[in-house]
């Protein structure tokens, strides 16, 4: 198997010589981009499994990178922001970043994430081949050739993490799917203590759909996790 | 729009409008009633007027005084004019060549003055000096000198051309009272407005929000409460200024601080991968003293933010039942690897106002305190339960407890009952510093059966009360 290759975008020099010291030991190789605009540039020029995105950054921040990146690119982002910045994450996770990481950050966590990311690719792209077609439900369709959104027959932008928690919802209509559930099949790994991601994607999602139609179709289980409401 | 009049607000006692309005209505009514009274004594107290048709019929009835037949004998004639003046209803008065006033009884001396400006004018005319109306001058010439004639009390002079109702002496104190009160309020008014707007601003500073200015009507203002007014639109600039940059230093610490500590944990790492492994303790010890050192900064930083919105607390309606299982439920994530047991008794659907961060942390701070004193297989309780006034949340543990005489010292910033806990000594304070905002109450206290128990109580329905502090 080739090695991933990881971009990390973050103004600290000493802390990309390290990451690179650290994650070539564990077999990935890492390009470093100083700058939002860098980190821009060195996107188009070459393909990558996986960005690492600060979000304090001189310059653009990590917010603007993330949406100048998202206009032409669907690479797996993995944002890393300051501890308890709620609305960092929130407004992250919105541009459509695909996790989050609080920085300090332990080195075993930041790995954990990285393999997470880069097995749920490797699932997706499995998953994209036997997958195709639409899936209709409840007024929702999904189409998994183009991964766009329809509700009421109007185009619902999503994003790719989004996307696939309308998949996991709705292939399982009726009946609530754990909170655990989501975790694993949406980002490729398990559910930690104040870990909120699910819930924002989940809460990204109703507010896409509200501003289509006017029957909720997620509904919350509380103590258990979500479903998606089958109009039966 | 309803009208309703703030008694306390016309209070001398309690308000600088009331003061200055009854002083000033006081003292207005005090010089009117002093120039009233000085008019009365001096000025024009007399008038003066063409007889009517009663004062000349009078004047046609009359008798006059038998003093023709006398000769130019003073003594005479005053005697004549005292015996006929006692028995007459009207008095005859004459005054000779050189001003003098013969008759009695005796008028007041200053009658004379309005005499003379009679004896000025052509004709016979009337003249009027407080209760006193005299006519006159009738000439006359007894043995050879000429005398005037007035006769004293004829019937009043019709009143002067004042208007109707100030005729009345009290429909004119009416007027003078409503005329200087109305003078009085508008000074009142002037004054104690800006200071009113003043005072409106300080409180909004106060509550937080630091762009509120004075500005408009006060600072345009000339006087001295202009000048006050754009003094203290210097000082809340100053003072926003300040804050903004408190912030700003507090954020740029926050980053400065966990860039080496996020180099440190990945180099960390480096030397994981190749480092024997004899080494593992002490470098399990440096990864728990570097958690504990971010730990640390965070709860420092959350702290000194949470001070800051703690002073202008924006509460929101929210549902304490969700916010308390939730906190329960990233408990149980916690718990799992030591095997502890978190059971929760939560009262459904539990509405009250709070900052739903605020008392999220509190809670959460508790609870993990908590946590880290369970022992492995334990368990934690928590509860919920209301009554009328209040929602009381109770976390109980089975730990050590703690010592009767430091359960009190626990809620203290920085304190640590074991140093070798890898705690900060944050959480609780955090906790009480959250609970205290809410205008709640924050105790621990040992369970007889052993362990540590922490109660929170938070009155409920207390927008108003929260808004207003």
């Amino acid at each position: 198997m080739n090695e991933s290759h990881i971009l990390l975008i973050d103004d600290d020099r000493d802390l990309a010589e390290l990451l690179g010291e650290y994650l070539d030991a564990e077999g990935y190789r890492l390009s470093a981009a100083h700058s939002g605009e860098d980190g821009i540039v060195q996107l188009r020029e070459h393909t990558y499994d996986l960005v690492l995105l600060d979000v304090m950054m001189p310059g653009i921040d990590g917010f603007e990178t993330l949406r100048q990146i998202r206009s032409y690119s669907s690479v797996p982002v993995l944002m890393l922001t300051a501890k308890g910045e709620e609305m960092d994450r929130v407004l992250g996770l919105e541009l459509g970043a695909d996790d989050y990481l609080a920085k300090p950050y332990s080195h075993r966590e930041l790995l954990a994430r990285i393999k997470a990311l880069l097995r749920r690719i490797e699932l997706d792209k499995v998953q994209k081949e036997s997958d195709s077609g639409t899936l209709v439900c409840n007024g929702v369709t999904l189409n998994f050739d183009t991964y766009e959104v329809e509700c009421d027959g109007e185009h619902v932008p999503m994003t790719t993490s989004e996307f696939k928690v309308l998949r996991v919802l709705m292939a399982r209509v009726g009946k609530a799917v754990p909170k655990e559930d989501l975790y694993r099949e949406v980002l490729g790994r398990e559910i930690m203590a104040y870990d909120r991601s699910i819930d924002m994607h989940v809460s990204n999602v109703r507010r896409k759909l509200q501003a289509v139609t006017e029957t909720p179709k997620i509904q919350t289980i509380r103590g258990i996790g979500y479903l998606f409401v089958d109009p039966k | 729009m309803t009208f309703s009049v703030n008694w306390r607000k016309i209070n001398p006692l309690g308000s600088v409008f009331g003061k200055i309005w009854l002083s000033f209505w006081v003292t207005l009514l005090l010089i009117v009633l002093a120039v009233a009274f000085v008019s009365h004594q001096v000025a024009q107290v007399y008038q003066v007027g063409a007889p009517n048709a009663s004062h000349i019929g009078l004047l046609n009835r009359v008798k006059l005084p038998n003093i023709d037949r006398l000769a130019s004998d003073r003594q005479e004639i005053m005697e004549e004019l005292d015996r006929f003046n006692s028995e007459s209803r009207f008095q005859w008065y004459l005054v000779d060549d050189t001003y003098h006033l013969l008759g009695t009884p005796n008028p007041p001396r200053r009658i004379l003055v309005m005499l003379s400006e009679m004896m000025e004018l052509e004709g016979v005319k009337v003249g009027q000096w407080r209760q006193e109306t005299w006519m006159g001058p009738i000439t006359m010439s007894v043995g050879g000198d000429m005398y005037r004639l007035f006769l004293r009390g004829v019937p009043a002079l019709p009143p002067p051309n004042l208007p109707l109702w100030l005729d009345s002496q009290w429909l004119r104190a009416i007027f003078a009272l409503a005329v200087s009160g109305v003078m009085a309020m508008v000074l009142a008014w002037s004054i104690t407005r800006p200071i009113a707007r003043l005072r409106r601003v300080s409180r909004q500073l106060a509550g937080g929000s630091l762009d509120a200015r004075v500005g408009g009507a006060v600072n345009k203002r000339a006087d001295e409460l202009g000048d006050l007014g754009r003094d203290f639109d210097e000082m809340a600039e100053r003072l926003q200024q300040l804050v903004s940059a408190q912030q700003r230093l507090l954020s740029n610490v926050s980053h400065e601080l966990r860039s080496p500590l996020t180099r440190l944990q990945v180099a960390l790492g480096i030397v994981r991968q190749k480092a024997p492994s004899d080494l593992e303790t002490a470098l399990s010890r440096i990864e728990r003293e570097s958690d504990r050192l971010e730990s640390l900064i965070a709860q420092v930083l959350k702290l000194s933010r949470f001070e800051n919105e703690m002073q202008h607390l924006q509460p929101t309606q929210l549902q304490l039942d969700d916010l308390i299982r939730q906190v329960s439920e990233d408990a149980r994530f916690e718990s799992k690897a030591r095997n502890i047991l978190i059971t929760d008794q939560i009262e459904n659907t539990v509405n009250t106002w709070g900052d739903p961060q605020l008392l999220h942390s509190a809670i959460d701070n508790v609870v993990r305190n908590a946590l880290r004193f369970s022992p492995e297989n334990g368990e934690l309780s928590i509860r919920l339960s209301t009554d009328k006034i209040e929602a009381l949340i109770e976390i109980c543990d089975q730990g050590p407890g703690v010592p009767e005489d430091k359960l009190e010292r626990l809620f203290d910033p920085f304190y640590r009952l074991d140093q070798s806990n890898s705690g900060a000594g944050l959480g609780l304070n955090i906790a009480r510093h959250a609970v205290t905002a809410h205008k709640g109450d924050i105790r621990a206290f040992n369970r007889p059966e052993g362990g540590l128990c922490v109660r929170i109580r938070l009155p409920l329905n207390q927008k108003v009360r929260l808004r207003q502090s």
